[in-house]
């Protein structure tokens, strides 16, 4: 259009969009080229090699902090994922007395820094004398996903007319049973999103980590980070890519349930118009 | 027809049992440790720095003295330009998706997501290979002709490290509260004699207001107590409050001086909820600018 | 206001204005021309392109082709907040968080006019839309009715030359839509300002306008006032999109027409000069036609097929032996009401000549505006 002024001109917006998906991707394009670098040359390409693929494959400790991660991020999703559904539903539906000061952590622990959560979970495990391990990890995993898990679910339960179930209770299921049978499969596919997100989350996680990990094997962020301190290698170049594939799946999964969630309340809406 | 009371109040004490694990496990290790942040904040240390309870301020006198009062406010400060830039990116790149790529603004959005799950710490070491003084832009500064550039270890790395990581947070709400907004609403601000830019200012940018909040707690909050993009990125002039609770907490520091540092953190949170809640006045409640 | 220099120049002229979007033509050279002061209505179904005509004379399309002059000034590359001209949207694109009053005052502040005149002029204009005791109310708290009131109200206060308003009652419920029809053409009296009316709704743009464009297709069919559009109409479209009607498929035979099935009716006595042979649509308006008449009219037999009550009047459905479907409406006076047919009866329908219309055949167009013409106005 012929209006003037850099608010109006597509061309500058795009030109901005550009240079900064630019500015997002060049290290990531960094990082996945030097990962098939040959050499040890962080600055200069000297042919393709899955060199530093092997290496990391070959290496018995990242592996065990590969292993590691994995199977908190298992754990501690599975558990953020049943407690915080139950911490959803039980906001809507329990009583205010508990469920308003509930949200209002939930709310709170989204937004609160991880470094002043992290420290103060360490604060927590020493003065109790429990020593950190895999297990005080874990349960600072959960309590992180926990809050994600609560407000993914909630936003879709918010969506969902309570008269269904009350239809399901008029029929002569109990309340309990009404949320299992109609309530349930509506929300799963939401569930199993927020599930995921725990899992990336849980995954991906080094600040938490970092401050609830003890003298065992680290996490696979934490024993990043250590590498990073101690001289850099193009082995975490390799990490970074076998993380971004394994972390663009998971989301890509979740994506797909998300986009299944709106078709099925499509075809619900377009049922309730027609009933 | 209407459900009796009796057992509308009994389904009621059912879905609290429900709630209490979580609500347990909330309180049990976020609340209370939170208020033993507080506690230990105004304790002591003993000789070997293990922390005792007490009922000292030396601690926040400690916090606002010197270099740390000034790590303090160099925190705020990276963290105010880094959201501003983020803001100013993140709304160009979420305009642009919303309004003018039509099919392509979901690609967009979608790449801006894949960049941020490039794992934290990796995403940090990129930066460090790019920048660094033998790194790949100052070999082509080398191989152009130009004298190399010290790009670690200054304000401006930091910066762009932390708009870097946390610039995708700023789009996600933006470009769902400008996907929301009908177009017709930014045809009124011109038709009615705004010029671009007043339209922008008076029209699109207030009818945006809760993506634009939400996106600025998403990254302001974070940022705040950031410490590895200081730590990798920045130099000994770049520290950032999260460095130093870390080091008090994990190198051998004092607790008592990270919990009050990490109180310290927690109040300027409090401080930018309430200025939201209050420049929200009543017009929805601050848990819905989140997305 | 109403530029006093040069009163004889059109507000708003279109010259071969036409508009692409990818391969599809939306609007085809299109030349119209709005008097100063009047009520016009672009008319037509969705799709015609009636919005995009609007859009163009707003600012917020720029033409392919042709001009476009406001006052005698040509606009046609002008951006929307150049110039003299508002628009109401179709969903009152209010500013969500701005109250009523800054609502209304926002295009006087654009324009920096002073303060203590905008707070005038906003009062003066909440006002005449009746809406001076919400002033302070932001525009979630509003009804739609009352939305589309500050909505109007906004795009009034800055006295543009020409207002444009874009099916603006289409959100609204029917009465509120009927009440609102009279306050829009009481305020457009007031202020004197011209508007064009966008609407797909014929009975709006009959009971407001005084001067109506039928558009389809991306070109306007016919402009005129809504009496002569509907008296007569220029093309089988027109015929079938205003008003119901019945039309024919003929062919001049003698002085006379013969239709389809081989009946021949005779033709009104303005009928251009025909060739003999020649195929031509026949319009005749159910009001017009007459069950059982007596005298000196054409007639055809046939047998009701419905009957609908309408109040007012009853219509009925004629199934004729020549194979034609009629629609008769007859008014319910007290002479009729006593022989009210029930479907089944045989009967004769009947019109007098001159009340048929001679409409240039167009057989394509036609199929289309019969079905219009099924529905019940």
């Amino acid at each position: 259009m012929s209006a003037s002024g850099t608010f109006d001109r597509p061309r500058f917006l795009w030109v901005v969009t550009g240079l900064t998906l630019a500015f997002l991707f060049v290290p990531v394009v960094v990082v996945t080229v030097f990962s098939f670098n040959s050499s040890a040359s962080l600055t200069s390409l000297d042919g393709a090699s899955l060199r530093w693929y092997r290496a990391f494959f070959d290496d018995v400790d990242l592996l065990a902090s590969l292993r590691l991660s994995v199977v908190i991020a298992l754990v501690s999703s599975v558990a953020s994922v049943v407690l915080g559904t139950l911490v959803a539903v039980g906001i809507r539906r329990g009583t205010r007395f508990i469920g308003g000061p509930t949200n209002g952590s939930v709310f709170l622990r989204v937004l609160t820094p991880e470094t002043a959560t992290g420290v103060a979970l360490l604060l927590l495990f020493t003065q109790l004398g429990i020593p950190l391990s895999t297990t005080t990890v874990v349960i600072s995993h959960t309590v992180l996903c926990l809050a994600f898990v609560a407000v993914v679910v909630g936003s879709r339960l918010a969506l969902l007319s309570p008269q269904i179930e009350e239809a399901a209770m008029d029929l002569g299921a109990t309340r309990l049973h009404a949320f299992r049978l109609v309530a349930l499969p509506v929300l799963w596919p939401s569930i199993v999103a927020a599930g995921l997100l725990a899992f990336v989350i849980s995954f991906d996680n080094f600040i938490t980590s970092f401050f609830t990990s003890g003298l065992g094997v680290p996490p696979l962020p934490v024993r990043i980070y250590g590498m990073l301190k101690f001289g850099v290698t193009p082995v975490v170049n390799a990490i970074g890519v076998l993380m971004l594939v394994g972390t663009v799946v998971a989301v890509g999964l979740a994506a797909l349930l998300a986009a299944q969630v709106r078709r099925l309340r499509g075809a619900q809406l377009e049922e309730a118009a027609r009933g | 027809m209407e459900p009796i009371q009796g057992g509308l109040a009994s389904s009621r004490r059912q879905w609290t049992a429900l709630l209490l694990p979580g609500s347990v496990t909330l309180a049990a290790l976020f609340l209370v440790p939170l208020g033993m942040l507080v506690v230990y904040s105004f304790g002591t240390t003993d000789i070997v720095g293990r922390p005792q309870l007490g009922l000292t301020l030396d601690n926040y006198r400690l916090v606002f003295q010197g270099y740390n009062a000034s790590v303090v406010v160099r925190t705020v400060e990276y963290a105010l330009v880094a959201t501003a830039c983020c803001l100013v990116l993140g709304y160009a790149v979420a305009y642009t998706a919303a309004r003018f790529a039509g099919r392509w603004g979901g690609a967009i959005v979608g790449l801006v997501t894949v960049s941020w799950l490039v794992d934290y710490l990796v995403r940090i070491y990129a930066w460090k290979q790019l920048l660094s003084d033998g790194g790949f832009v100052n070999q082509t500064l080398d191989r152009l002709g130009l004298a190399p550039v010290s790009l670690t270890g200054t304000s401006l790395a930091v910066v762009a490290g932390l708009v870097y990581g946390y610039l995708p947070l700023m789009v996600l709400p933006l470009y769902a509260s400008l996907k929301d907004l009908d177009p017709s609403v930014i045809d009124a601000g011109k038709d009615l004699f705004g010029n671009p830019r007043q339209t922008f200012l008076h029209v699109t940018l207030p009818a945006t207001r809760q993506g634009v909040i939400g996106g600025c707690l998403l990254v302001f909050l974070p940022v705040l107590g950031d410490f590895a993009t200081a730590q990798f990125l920045g130099g000994p002039s770049n520290t950032m409050i999260g460095n130093i609770i870390s080091d008090q907490f994990v190198a051998s520091g004092s607790q008592t001086f990270g919990s009050a540092l990490a109180v310290t953190l927690i109040v300027l949170l409090v401080l930018c909820v309430a200025i939201t809640a209050v420049a929200q006045r009543g017009r929805g409640r601050v848990t819905e600018v989140l997305p | 206001m109403v530029d006093q220099s040069a009163p004889d120049l059109p507000a708003v002229e279109l010259l071969d204005v036409s508009k692409r979007f990818g391969r599809a033509t939306v609007v085809d050279t299109v030349t119209m021309s709005v008097r100063r002061g009047e009520f016009f209505s672009l008319l037509g179904p969705s799709g015609c392109g009636k919005t995009t005509s609007l859009r163009m004379l707003g600012g917020f399309v720029v033409p392919d082709e042709g001009r476009i002059r406001l006052g005698g000034e040509d606009v046609t590359r002008v951006p929307p907040y150049k110039r003299d001209v508002n628009t109401v949207f179709q969903s009152y694109a209010l500013f969500a968080h701005l109250s009523v009053a800054q609502n209304v005052a926002f295009g006087l502040k654009r324009r920096k006019v002073p303060r203590a005149e905008i707070s005038r002029r906003v009062n003066e204009m909440l006002e005449l839309v009746d809406m001076q005791d919400r002033s302070r109310a932001m525009p979630s708290e509003l009804s739609g009715g009352q939305r589309q009131r500050v909505a109007l109200a906004r795009s009034l206060v800055t006295m543009p030359q020409v207002l444009l308003l874009d099916e603006p009652l289409g959100a609204l419920d029917l009465k509120l839509r009927r009440q609102m029809q009279v306050e829009l053409k009481r305020i457009q009296r007031e202020v004197g300002i011209t508007f064009v009316y966008v609407t797909h709704d014929q009975e709006e743009a009959l009971s407001m306008s005084d001067r109506i464009a039928v558009m389809s297709r991306g070109r306007i069919e016919q402009v005129d006032t809504p009496d002569a559009l509907y008296a007569r109409p220029a093309s089988a479209f027109v015929a079938g999109f205003i008003g119901s009607s019945n039309l024919l498929q003929v062919r001049r035979v003698g002085q006379g027409a013969q239709t389809a099935a081989g009946a021949v009716v005779p033709l009104p006595a303005n009928a251009p000069g025909l060739p003999d042979g020649s195929a031509f649509t026949l319009l005749l308006r159910p009001e017009h036609l007459l069950l059982d008449p007596v005298g000196d009219v054409a007639t055809m037999r046939g047998t009701i097929t419905d009957t609908v009550f309408l109040g007012s009047m009853t219509q009925y459905r004629v199934h004729c032996a020549e194979g034609l479907e009629l629609m008769v409406s007859v008014p319910n006076t007290s002479s009729h009401h006593a022989h009210v047919r029930r479907p089944g009866t045989q009967v004769s329908v009947g019109w007098q000549a001159d009340d048929a219309v001679v409409l240039p055949a167009d057989a394509l167009r036609s199929t289309t505006s019969a079905e219009n013409a099924s529905a019940p106005q």
